[in-house]
């Protein structure tokens, strides 16, 4: 006994130590051998591990966009940056017949546009009314019409922006001709803007025999409505007789109008152009 | 006797035409008739300070206020902006309208007006005042006339003093 107490020899420790090992492992060991036989073992894995699989795809299935479109989506466009010569190349001739129907289709639609703008200039502000303003409502449009030596109606002096009538001649007595320098000036105004951006001033309303010659000056102009038909130098005889017209009756500064300041250039346009003859 | 230019402005169908009516005219129609283009009218208007001789323009509206003609808004002496207090829609871009206009023309005074007041309550009418992000004016009815002469009235005194 006294050699059993006394410590063991190196051998005996070694068979202790795979003893206890035996016994604190053995549970462990069958355990690893269960998993490496169910992994050898197909069928066995395969009934363990599908459903998994089978749930992580209807997962991804159903939120593909939301977990990965940003990356994919980064992918495709780094991918179309690096390979942009091939992709025009490819897209180029489709693109090209698409831009030509293109632009056909916008051609007609400018055409079309332009129609029915012109028709709707002349619905917005009725030509047919304004001259039947200007001219009364007689048949006078029929007698006229015949002869073809140019006459002046009417003349307005209106101010460019605000459309109030500075002063007006008239040679039947007409009331309404504030409404109509209003009226001029937002088919003017609406003209200039629509088909030249403001750039160059209209000169000229035309419809059927009458027409209404504009004279533009910065901060005004005259509208002469007159039936007949006018030649270029007939034109320049009136232009010259409106500049200076203006020239000597009308202030330079007209930014506050009031009936003293128009009662004195409407006189003033009588005396001028009662006995005008446009072609002398 | 002065000579001053208002125009009307706004979007479609808040009641421009109507106001313009009541005012010259004194009638009012039910029926929608959208204007096309421009229609100018007169009035006199008779102040303490002086009469005024008041040039309106009742332009035809659009939903943003960049697609009228900017010259129409040049040489005016004042603008009435016109919303319907029924149609949200009708003010919903007032901040941007508003700043448009006064970069168009800086001298003019504008003023808002909403109409079609006789529609609505005055709870509505409060309401609508906390959601607009600006001064209202005036509300008017071109319906019943109310506020109408008072709108046209006041700007004249404007105007004229
Ligand atoms: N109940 C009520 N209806 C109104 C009032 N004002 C206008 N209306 C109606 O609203 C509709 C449009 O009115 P308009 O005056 O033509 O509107 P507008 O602003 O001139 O419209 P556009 O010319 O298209 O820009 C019409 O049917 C009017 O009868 C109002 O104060 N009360
Ligand atoms: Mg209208």
């Amino acid at each position: 006994m006294n050699s059993s107490s006394s410590s063991p020899s190196p051998e005996e420790e070694a068979q202790l130590l795979e003893q206890l090992r035996q016994a604190l492992l053995s549970e462990d060991r069958k355990a690893v051998a269960a998993i490496r036989a169910m992994l050898e073992d197909e069928a066995q894995l395969s009934e363990k591990v599908s459903p998994i699989i089978r749930q992580h795809l209807a997962f991804i299935k159903e939120n593909f966009e939301g977990e990965y479109g940003i990356i994919i989506e980064e992918i495709v466009t780094r991918k179309l940056a690096d390979s942009q010569d091939e992709i025009v190349n490819m897209i180029f001739p489709k693109l090209n017949t698409i831009i030509k129907k293109f632009i056909t289709a916008q051609f007609q639609m400018l055409k079309e546009g332009i129609d029915t703008q012109i028709k709707t200039v002349q619905n917005r502000f009725s030509p047919k009314n304004i001259f039947n303003r200007f001219f009364g409502p007689s048949d006078s449009d029929i007698i006229l019409s015949q002869l073809d030596s140019p006459e002046v109606h009417e003349i307005y002096l209106v101010q460019r922006e605000s459309g109030l009538l500075l002063g007006s001649y008239a040679k039947e007595k007409n009331t309404d001709q504030d409404v109509i320098a209003g009226m001029l000036t937002a088919i003017k105004s609406f003209a200039e803007d629509a088909f030249n951006r403001g750039k160059e001033d209209l000169e000229m309303i035309q419809y059927e025999n009458y027409k209404i010659f504009l004279q533009n000056l910065p901060s005004y102009y005259f509208a002469v409505a007159m039936t007949g038909s006018i030649s270029t130098s007939e034109k320049e005889n009136l232009s010259n007789k409106l500049i200076t017209f203006a020239e000597d009756n009308v202030p330079f500064d007209t930014t506050d109008v009031n009936s003293t300041l128009t009662d004195r250039i409407s006189s003033a346009l009588s005396k001028h152009f009662d006995q005008f003859n446009i072609q002398q | 006797m002065l000579s001053k230019k208002v125009i009307l402005t706004g979007s479609f169908g808040v009641g421009k035409t109507s106001l313009f009516e009541r005012f010259i005219n004194n009638k009012f129609e039910d029926k929608y008739l959208t204007t096309i283009g421009v229609k100018v009218g007169k009035k006199l208007v008779n102040t303490d300070k002086g009469d005024l001789s008041m040039m309106i323009w009742d332009i035809a509206g659009e939903v943003a206020q960049n697609k009228v003609p900017t010259s129409y808004f040049l040489g005016t002496s004042g603008i009435i902006y016109v919303f319907d207090v029924t149609r949200p829609s009708t003010y919903r871009n007032i901040s941007e309208d508003l700043e448009y206009l006064k970069s168009i023309n800086k001298l003019t005074t504008i003023k808002v007006v909403g109409n079609k007041k006789d529609l609505v309550s005055q709870e509505d009418l409060d309401k609508l005042l906390e959601e607009i992000p600006l001064p209202v004016n005036l509300f008017t009815s071109a319906k019943t006339g109310e506020n109408v002469e008072k709108l046209f009235h006041d700007f004249a005194v404007e105007m004229v003093g």
